[in-house]
């Protein structure tokens, strides 16, 4: 049951949502026409194969209807609102990459969501565009569009012609590839005659990465850390270690077995490093090309942070750059004592208080607190 | 590409009749389809013989032959056997054709020089550059052993550089692909042709006979999906086709009906299917294998059209469970 003061909370909430869209609007997905929406207040989504006909459409039902959420398809369909999936006819689908706190570090994964944690998403981000989608697969920058969720995460999409017919099942391979999910390291190594054949450090792909990382790991970290890295016993280690200099030089010529290490071992060792080198992120997403996501430029309603585009990844920080709503101050009934960061450290006592519009938004958005009077 | 002489030319595109050179030639014969013309007759009738041993594997053609009739004939047999398959509307004959036809061109490829693999790249519409195809040809194309997989290759720059012998087998699925693609179409403009129909049509096995107490309108999307497709002679994956009969065995088919399920697949071996069923219904160790969760049929690729009731349950079994539960209590 939802209670009254809930009720309330999230009918100012879309007045304050629709204020917002009234004077800024949203910035529209290409080809509208072909997408499949869904919207929510109570959940992130209530009701789906929703479709607008043209820019127009979706913003005047913004303005008028203001749901807390919205999400539209990757993918394009011949009739977007038609029922069940298999009769909307679907002609392709943007790529998209989905990345979660709750994917990242369970530390980070409850609670307000911290600069710290972000910025570990972020990291992961980064190491998607700059080790794999710009170097392996040849993407250029300007076919990755990266936006920040409106929460606790980013969305990549990539939308052109090359991504547009791939099925399920090369999308799977695709995120696998990043996210080294099934990956069995064995396939790496091959044996020959006497000697064990295996990637060098100059290789492309993912060989060149983990033999790459394996040799900076052996030769460049102090021993605690290369050990808890490779995930191996200190007496495995400590044989590697010694002859770090002959097993570097063996696998620069593609030898791996001048210092004999057993074949389980390699295996424990690549895969730590494979499990450290993937990216981590949410692969359903990808794989699932009916799925719909936060529409960008929209407002997300468990912050009430914009779902923006981040053309500057390196310097954005969510909690500073997404925030859209103003400093006029707001009669508060805040629920317990918080503290957070939201354009700055916040520390808030539970109890009726005044608070910049953009900070009452945040917390009534997150379940903290109730507006009062302002209806 | 440059030949020596027309019979070079010719030769070729019985080898290859999906180029445009092998195209261009046909289109030069000018032939009437309608005449009764002897030629014509036999042009017919090598299309149907055609077709039926593509149904067997693949064509037996003889590009070394020296008479340029034969040769043309051969060649004309290509585009007529395609009209006639598209015509049949029999979308089990069209995979057998498209794996027949995509088989015998790989058989061609193999002793190919390089050259000629390189020339016919973009033609099957593969991005190309030097010995490397481009990653998005690879993932649609690869072939399904683990040892394919993206992770093992060498890739950069959106490149993946591969062997020939690898080269050759994404070559003939993206074949197989295309010519699935490009029958979907009717041709209207050839039902004259539909006269010839009959001496194609083949026995296909029969889907589902099994009526025992398993109910197979309770099944789950995704294995109603994988059972259509087997019915359809779609190639199905390792864990598709694990799935699937695990989930078969647990609703309690009859082992020979789980193995005619895979009768339709393209590499169907009745033994070695019969001893993975038996393997999967526990016949060997006691220990009957549950079919792969919900979740692990999202990571597969597997979970297709998920309805309201796959969100309630983790396992494709409990969602039958559930509607036989269901359908009991209403009956």
């Amino acid at each position: 049951m939802i209670t009254l003061e809930e009720l309330n909370a999230k009918t100012w909430l879309r007045e304050k949502f629709r204020e917002y869209y009234a004077k800024e609007g949203v910035e529209p997905p290409p080809m509208i026409w072909q997408r499949e929406f869904g919207v929510g207040n109570e959940k992130k989504i209530d009701y789906r194969h929703m479709s607008f006909r043209d820019d127009k459409e979706l913003l005047g039902y913004l303005r008028s209807t203001t749901p807390l959420y919205i999400s539209y398809s990757a993918g394009y369909y011949k009739f977007p609102s038609a029922t069940p999936m298999e009769k909307k006819g679907m002609l392709g689908a943007d790529l998209i990459f989905d990345f979660d706190l709750g994917d990242i570090s369970d530390t980070c994964s409850s609670g307000f969501p911290t600069v710290e944690c972000l910025g570990l998403v972020k990291n992961e981000v980064v190491k998607l565009i700059e080790e794999f989608l710009i170097p392996d697969f040849g993407f250029s920058k300007d076919d990755i569009l990266v936006f920040f969720s409106g929460s606790k995460g980013y969305h990549i999409h990539i939308r052109n012609d090359l991504v547009f017919d791939l099925d399920q099942r090369a999308r799977k391979e695709l995120v696998d590839y990043v996210s080294a999910a099934g990956m069995n390291v064995r396939f790496f190594l091959r044996r020959e005659g006497k000697s064990l054949h295996g990637p060098l450090p100059s290789s492309n792909g993912w060989g060149g990465r983990l033999a790459k990382e394996l040799v900076k790991v052996i030769s460049e970290y102090p021993p605690e850390k290369a050990r808890n890295i490779l995930g191996v016993s200190k007496s495995v280690f400590q044989k590697i270690s010694t002859r770090r200099g002959e097993l570097v030089d063996g696998m620069n010529r593609g030898l791996w077995d001048l210092v004999p290490v057993s074949m389980a071992t390699w295996e424990v060792m690549l895969s730590s490093l494979a499990l450290r080198l993937g990216v981590k992120l949410d692969r359903n997403v990808t794989i699932d090309m009916s799925r719909l996501i936060r529409l960008p430029t929209s407002l997300h309603g468990s912050s009430g942070l914009l779902v923006e585009r981040v053309k500057n990844l390196d310097k954005f920080n969510p909690l500073e750059d997404a925030i859209v709503f103003g400093r006029k101050y707001i009669r508060l009934h805040v629920k317990r004592n918080l503290e957070f960061y939201l354009g700055g450290e916040q520390k808030i006592e539970a109890g009726e208080v005044e608070l910049p519009e953009f900070v009452a938004v945040y917390i009534v958005a997150k379940g903290e607190g109730e507006p009062i009077g302002e209806l | 590409m440059d030949f020596k002489n027309d019979l070079d030319e010719l030769r070729f595109s019985v080898k290859y009749p999906f180029t445009s050179v092998a195209k261009g030639l046909v289109r030069r014969m000018n032939i009437d389809l309608k005449s009764n013309d002897p030629e014509i007759v036999e042009v017919i009738d090598t299309a149907k013989k055609r077709i039926k041993e593509d149904l067997r594997g693949g064509v037996i053609l003889d590009p070394r032959q020296k008479l340029t009739r034969a040769l043309e004939i051969q060649l004309l047999s290509y585009p007529v056997a395609r009209i006639l398959v598209a015509l049949s509307r029999n979308n089990f004959m069209k995979k057998r054709f498209a794996e027949g036809e995509s088989n015998t061109m790989r058989k061609f490829l193999m002793g190919a020089p390089d050259e000629e693999v390189a020339y016919l790249l973009p033609e099957l519409g593969i991005k190309a550059e030097g010995g490397s195809i481009h990653f998005k040809d690879y993932i649609m194309f690869m072939p399904d052993d683990e040892q394919y997989r993206l992770f093992y290759q060498s890739i950069s720059s959106g490149y993946v550089s591969i062997n020939r012998d690898l080269i050759v087998e994404i070559m003939t699925s993206a074949y197989r692909r295309h010519i699935l693609d490009t029958l979907s179409n009717y041709p209207s403009d050839f039902e004259f042709l539909k006269k010839e129909l009959p001496d194609i049509q083949i026995k296909r096995f029969e889907r589902f006979e099994y009526t025992g107490k398993a109910n197979a309108d309770a099944f789950p999307p995704c294995m109603k999906n994988l059972l259509a497709e087997a019915a359809a002679g779609e190639h199905l994956g390792h864990s598709a086709r694990f799935a699937i009969a695990a989930f078969l065995v647990n609703v309690g088919y009859p082992i020979d009906k789980i193995v005619d399920v895979f009768k339709n697949q393209p590499n169907f071996k009745e033994k070695l299917t019969r001893y993975h069923v038996e393997y999967i219904a526990g016949k060997k160790d006691g220990k009957k294998r549950l079919p792969p969760s919900c979740e692990k049929m999202k990571t597969y690729a597997l979970c297709v059209n998920p309805d309201a009731l796959c969100s309630r349950v983790k396992n494709p079994l409990s969602y039958y469970k559930v509607k036989m539960r269901n359908k009991r209590g209403r009956g």
